[in-house]
């Protein structure tokens, strides 16, 4: 794009002119412009699709109304935007694709209120409804809706039914939202190059779909999250973390989990991270992310297993204590050793900031010559190794950008889909427009199957073939460019090599590839070659080394047509590495594991985990500075928590050589510090003449100190010089071991050496289930084929009746009969299950089975949607609370929402038993969430629906059912409302109108023990300007409606309502441990 | 999952022959003929033929699978012997297409898209088949039978399974 010449025009929009660059749409013009044209399937980086046809426009001298997405701008063309006829006929295209997708919280006449009332997204399995819907701050139908200004929508809604999609680990799909918009399946095609989803069916059935319908775990999903994020509905949602959405505090930082270095927004919530969304801004993932930086990173930062406290070994007992104490102390124990008897071993997942200060820390303080990074040093080692000898210390310029713009992609022995997703995408855009890709595998690493339609060739080495492979190509290229413009001082020599080289495999396959390679690479331009080379897998050190050297001559000779990009797996293992190697030799960690066998070392100072702890027995004493609890914790003498890249500020250094600030998103936990202050307040106690040289105000300024020293990270990057290289060259006398490679695999990937998968839950699933291959289907067999302990509670029936409401009938023969109407039970369904508190709908005393009506709505209450005929039910306290007064009133208004519906039955019935005339007014969003109607139609007067989008009898909600009811009846002795608790406010509130009519209400407040000692369910009635504590489990749950202190009750009921969204993603009981303590000693 | 390998090869050779018809290797293109060819000889498309085609097509499977289910002459479940199509677009249902309908889901004891337990008839229905002059329409194994009435049809349905039931017995 950039070597063409940009050529700009004029159009006008609504009278306003505007400027567009030639080949971009109307769309893409009034985008940039500022002008808002409604869209649903449009996409910045694809193609335009066209499909949801609202952004059409009228366009002057052309027939119809064009999309203005598909529609290219023109030279003064004459576009009208915001035109009557136009927004008319939007709102009828809206109208028709809202006509499947539930709509009632768009036209919700409360909708204001109702989100000041409903500060918290309600935790619903099945999204029907505004408040059950956790994609309400991203819905884009809410945006378009407000634009056009839709108030009412003609078309009955047309719900699917379709069954809730749970059983992937990481995300949900709910495709009855679904307005198959197509973006999920143009993104995941197109962009990320997974082809996972897809249309099937057709018509009225058609839905977006994995193939055969498997759950996502089965397809070729990669879990990358981008059809989540594009989704403009909530079908698609983070399973754990959806609720969390309009958390306020939003900071974008810096994903430090590989070295790519994508943008990210990490959301938190009282010093927990929450959530973290891609950052669309960002120029190296543009709004893309993986599977962990996306959907793991705020559950491995919240692991309860963190370090938080400093701690010191005594008696062979790790004892907290406070910072101060642990830097006297290491400080004694270090002066009595010799320098050389100390090392220091870096973590590849440091900042920039930290390493610096390492290395300051061993020179000047310590003044060991013991430093070394603790993962494969020797592969970052080999590499700078090499490149300083052939560049004389400059280094080849390393861009992302030139991955999509080149014509030719060597892999070498990358699984780049897996270790590297973001640069995959770059490789399909590379593929669109027609590069070779060509992987070369070193012993059988399979590149696993979503990257096979991506590769031209793929061929499969050993270590020796590869290099031979590579000598050869060179040999072939530089016949036949003659000779190369290179003023290498060893030409001569190389030329020498060359000729000499005599290649042994005469594959037929392998030749053609030769001949294709260097034809493309003869034709290519600058910069148009790129080879991504993983260097994280272990090799022995001389061969990593003819593997560089062989492709830098590749370089070399191609005269900087061919770049190459190393690819590291941790975040900032290079920035770590140019930090603490500088002004000295890196001892690779070999060596130091030598010496310390050799009992040369006796003093380490960790900065990550040892895997294999049985070197440690050797050390004298240890000092851990980590994240997590490991098994070199009970080795260490002295415990120093540290922080993530989440807590703390700093620099990584990434693929591109980039140096990349990442911020602080939430307080450390605990009384954790970063690295870099851990070493300089360790610093500044060992010698009080250092605290000058160690006193850093912030990361800032330690990393104007890197640049102004190291140069490195001063701008020195610069592309080097022909004249200056020199050839590599190789020698081949050796026979390399051909031990099997790992190939990189998700659970490969880790954070200062603790796994990411032992932290996250959901990737483990992912991990186990890919490994193991059992269908989903099995497992829960297995599940469901657990014995269950026998109880007295059988269940006889549980099922979904209406969206998101379930019809629970239970045996409990003692409790039925003594059941009265207005009671409830607490039901807890495993031994460490919540105690649930639930109103009684109905019973029998002879049959012996109780009814009862439960809304999904969290945790638990999803739990119980699992139930099965035939299971048991752990245990059923009941009937607790007090009952309805039945007596004969006269006229009784009943209302009821929600699973309030049900509630108000018994009562209903007991008052038309008694000779009331019962009205029953029944409020829901639409008429699909109304149940129950037969039964009311038996035991009631009259019934009068209301429904939010007008759909069954009145139009709104309870307010305007009471004002029609005693509009039309003239007199109504008592009511009665069940529903949420802003129902029943709203209803209360609306009967205060008509005067002292006794209004009650039966409240739901939380509950614990449900007999009055817990004080949880505790409420504020107020009577006569004086405040009256009650207790809902006790003297309730039925209350006088209009003294009721309404704040006060929401604000109780919300409290827990943050832990209540972060148990879907870290549950464990913590009663677990305790329980099992309790039978142990029993 | 029970497919033997002997019908995977026949895929193969299914998808080779329309190669070399084409000349051509490779290209998805030719997707529909190659499940075209696969439906007729088996009636139906079994799940592992699918994942054959794929890999040899080299395209995704999940667009073998979004073709397979677009198109209603294709079909996952097994259908039977002999397929019955009653056309139900806007002359059809005029005419009395839906009564067409109802007679043979009386006769065959069976609802549109489903197959009868013998595995001999399957009955579909189809929203336009292009002759609506002679509508009411009916479609036995590729024959059109137009001008319907109930009687009428149940005169061809009958005719038809004796005819059948003859030839089964010609051939024993």
């Amino acid at each position: 794009m950039s070597e063409n010449k940009i050529e700009k025009g004029k159009l006008i929009i609504d009278d306003k002119e505007i400027e567009f660059t030639k080949g971009q749409t109307i769309l893409e013009a009034a985008n940039e412009a500022g002008i808002y044209i409604p869209t649903l399937c449009y996409i910045e980086d694809l193609e335009s699709y066209g499909g949801c046809r609202l952004c059409i426009v009228k366009v002057e001298g052309m027939k119809a109304y064009p999309t203005a997405c598909t529609t290219p701008a023109l030279e003064m063309m004459k576009v009208k935007n915001d035109d009557k006829e136009i927004q008319m006929y939007r709102k009828e295209v809206f109208e028709l694709l809202l006509s499947e997708h539930p709509h009632s919280c768009l036209i919700c006449s409360k909708k204001e209120n109702c989100e000041k009332m409903r500060k918290n997204v309600d935790k619903f399995g099945r999204i029907f409804g505004c408040f059950t819907c956790a994609s309400k701050s991203s819905c884009e139908l809410r945006v378009i809706a407000d634009y056009l200004g839709v108030e009412d929508i003609s078309y009955e809604l047309e719900y699917h039914k379709y069954p809730l999609k749970r059983d992937d680990p990481f995300f949900e799909k709910d495709y009855n939202l679904c307005i198959l918009c197509g973006k999920c399946v143009r993104i995941c095609n197109e962009l990320r190059g997974y082809s996972a989803i897809n249309f099937v069916n057709r018509g009225h059935k058609t839905q977006i779909s994995t193939e055969f319908d498997f759950p996502s775990v089965n397809s070729n999903c990669q879990f990358c999250g981008s059809c989540v994020d594009i989704c403009p509905t909530g079908a698609l949602s983070s399973k754990n973390t959806k609720w969390n959405e309009n958390s306020k505090n939003r900071q974008t930082s810096i994903c430090g989990f590989c070295n790519v270095g994508c943008g990210f927004d990490y959301l938190s919530n009282q010093g927990t991270i929450v959530e973290s969304t891609p950052n669309k801004r960002n120029i190296i993932n543009k709004g893309h992310g993986c599977v962990i930086g996306r959907f793991c990173t705020s559950q491995f930062n919240n692991g309860r297993d963190r370090l938080k406290y400093p701690s010191i070994k005594k008696n062979r007992e790790l004892i907290p204590t406070d910072w101060n104490d642990v830097y006297s102390q290491i400080r004694d124990k270090l002066k009595k050793y010799n320098p050389e008897e100390i090392a220091l071993i870096a973590s590849s997942n440091m900042s920039n900031e930290s390493a610096y200060v390492l290395n300051k820390f061993g020179k000047q303080i310590l003044k060991t010559e013991n430093i070394s990074i603790i993962s494969n040093s020797e592969s970052v080692k080999s590499y700078y190794g090499v490149s300083n000898k052939i560049f004389n210390n400059y280094l080849p310029l390393r861009s992302f950008y030139d991955i999509e713009q080149a014509n030719l992609i060597l892999l070498i022995n990358t699984n780049i889909q897996i270790s590297h997703p973001i640069l995959f995408n770059y490789i399909v855009k590379a593929k669109k427009s027609g590069a070779k890709i060509i992987s070369l595998n070193i012993n059988n690493i399979q590149s696993p199957k979503i990257t096979k339609h991506i590769l031209d060739y793929e061929i499969n080495f050993s270590r020796e073939e590869i290099l031979q492979f590579l000598i050869e190509l060179s040999k072939r290229y530089l016949q036949i460019i003659g000779q190369t413009k290179s003023g290498s001082s060893n030409y001569e020599e190389f030329l020498n090599f060359i000729n000499n080289f005599k290649y042994i495999d005469n594959n037929e396959e392998v030749i053609k590839l030769f001949d294709k390679i260097i034809e493309i690479i003869t034709n290519l331009e600058k910069n148009k070659g790129i080879i991504l080379l993983d260097l994280e897998k272990k090799h022995s050190n001389n061969f990593l080394e003819n593997l560089i050297g062989t492709l830098f001559n590749l370089l070399t000779l191609s005269e900087n047509k061919i770049s190459l990009i190393p690819l590291f797996y941790s975040g900032n293992k290079e920035g770590v590495f140019q930090n603490i190697s500088y002004n000295t030799t890196l001892k690779s960690i070999e060596e130091i594991k030598k010496d310390i066998k050799d009992k040369k070392i006796k003093v380490l100072y960790l900065m990550e985990r040892f895997e294999d702890t049985e070197i440690l027995k050797d050390i004298e004493f240890l000092i851990l500075q980590d994240i997590y609890l490991s098994n070199n914790y009970d080795k260490a003498d002295i415990i120093l928590p540290t922080c993530t890249f989440l807590e703390e500020t700093g620099s990584f250094l990434n693929a591109e050589l980039k140096i990349q600030k990442f911020q602080k998103c939430i307080d450390q936990i605990g009384h954790t510090k970063p690295d870099w202050q851990i070493l300089c307040e360790l610093a500044k106690n060992y010698d009080e003449n250092n605290s000058k040289e160690f006193s850093y105000e912030s990361p800032e300024e330690i990393l104007n100190e890197i640049k102004s020293k190291n140069p490195f990270f001063n701008h020195k990057l610069k592309e080097y010089n022909l004249d200056n290289q020199k050839f590599f060259i190789p020698y081949l006398n050796k026979s390399y071991s051909e031990d099997e490679l790992d190939p990189f695999m998700l659970k490969s990937f880790k954070f200062r050496g603790e796994s990411i998968y032992n932290q996250v839950k959901d990737l483990k699933e992912l991990i186990d289930y890919k490994k193991t291959k059992y269908t989903i289907k099995n497992s829960k067999k297995k599940l469901d084929s657990q014995k269950q302990s026998i109880t007295p509670f059988k269940v006889l029936s549980n099922s979904e009746i209406v969206p998101n409401t379930y019809e629970l009938i239970v045996e409990a023969p003692l409790i039925a009969k003594k059941a009265k109407p207005g009671n409830f039970i607490i039901l807890m369904k495993n031994k460490k299950s919540e105690r649930l508190p639930l109103t009684l709908s109905d019973w029998d005393i002879n049959k012996g089975f109780l009814k009862i009506y439960y809304q999904e709505k969290g945790f638990s209450t999803r739990e119980l949607t699992s139930l099965k005929k035939g299971n048991y039910i752990f245990s059923i306290v009941g009937p607790l609370g007090k009952e309805y007064p039945i007596e004969k009133y006269g006229t009784v208004l009943l209302g009821g929402g929600c699973y309030g519906n049900a509630a108000i039955y018994p009562i209903a019935k007991a008052l038309k038993e008694v000779g009331n005339r019962v009205i029953i007014l029944i409020e829901g969003k639409n008429q699909m969430d109304l149940y129950l109607e037969e039964e009311f139609k038996k035991i009631s007067d009259e019934i009068i629906y209301c429904t939010s989008d007008g759909s069954k009898g009145l139009k709104g909600k309870v307010d305007v059912g009471i004002n029609y009811v005693f509009k039309k009846e003239k007199h109504i002795d008592r009511c009665h409302f069940i529903g949420c608790n802003y129902m029943m406010m709203d209803a209360s509130n609306t009967t205060k109108i008509y005067g002292a009519i006794p209004t009650t209400v039966s409240l739901s407040t939380i509950m614990i023990d449900g007999t009055g000692m817990c004080g949880c369910c505790r409420l504020t009635l107020i009577k006569n300007g004086k405040e009256i504590t009650k207790f809902a489990c006790v003297d309730g749950p039925i209350f006088n409606g209009h003294l009721v202190k309404w704040d006060e009750l929401v604000s109780r009921c919300n409290q827990y309502d943050f832990s209540e969204k972060q148990i879907f993603q870290t549950h464990s009981c913590r009663l677990n441990t305790l329980i099992e303590e309790f039978q142990k000693d029993e | 999952m029970t497919q033997s390998k002997k019908n995977l090869e026949e895929v193969n050779i299914i998808i080779d022959e329309i190669f070399l018809d084409k000349s051509i290797k490779k290209h998805g293109n030719f997707l529909i003929p190659i499940l075209q060819d696969i439906q007729e000889s088996y009636r139906y498309l079994p799940e592992e033929f699918l994942i054959q085609v794929a890999e040899r097509l080299q395209i995704p499977l999940i667009d073998v699978y979004g073709v397979a289910t677009f198109y209603q002459s294709f079909g996952l479940i097994p259908k039977g012997e002999h397929i019955i199509t009653i056309c139900l677009g806007t002359a059809c249902y005029i005419h009395g297409g839906t009564n067409m309908v109802d007679v043979l889901t009386k006769e065959l004891n069976i609802k549109p898209g489903e197959t009868t337990k013998d595995k001999k008839f399957t009955l579909e229905t189809v929203n336009c088949l292009g002759c609506c002059a002679i509508s009411p329409v009916m479609v036995i194994d590729n024959k059109i039978y137009g001008n319907l009435t109930r009687d009428k049809l149940r005169k061809v349905f009958y005719r038809f399974r004796e005819n059948e039931e003859d030839l089964k017995q010609s051939e024993i």
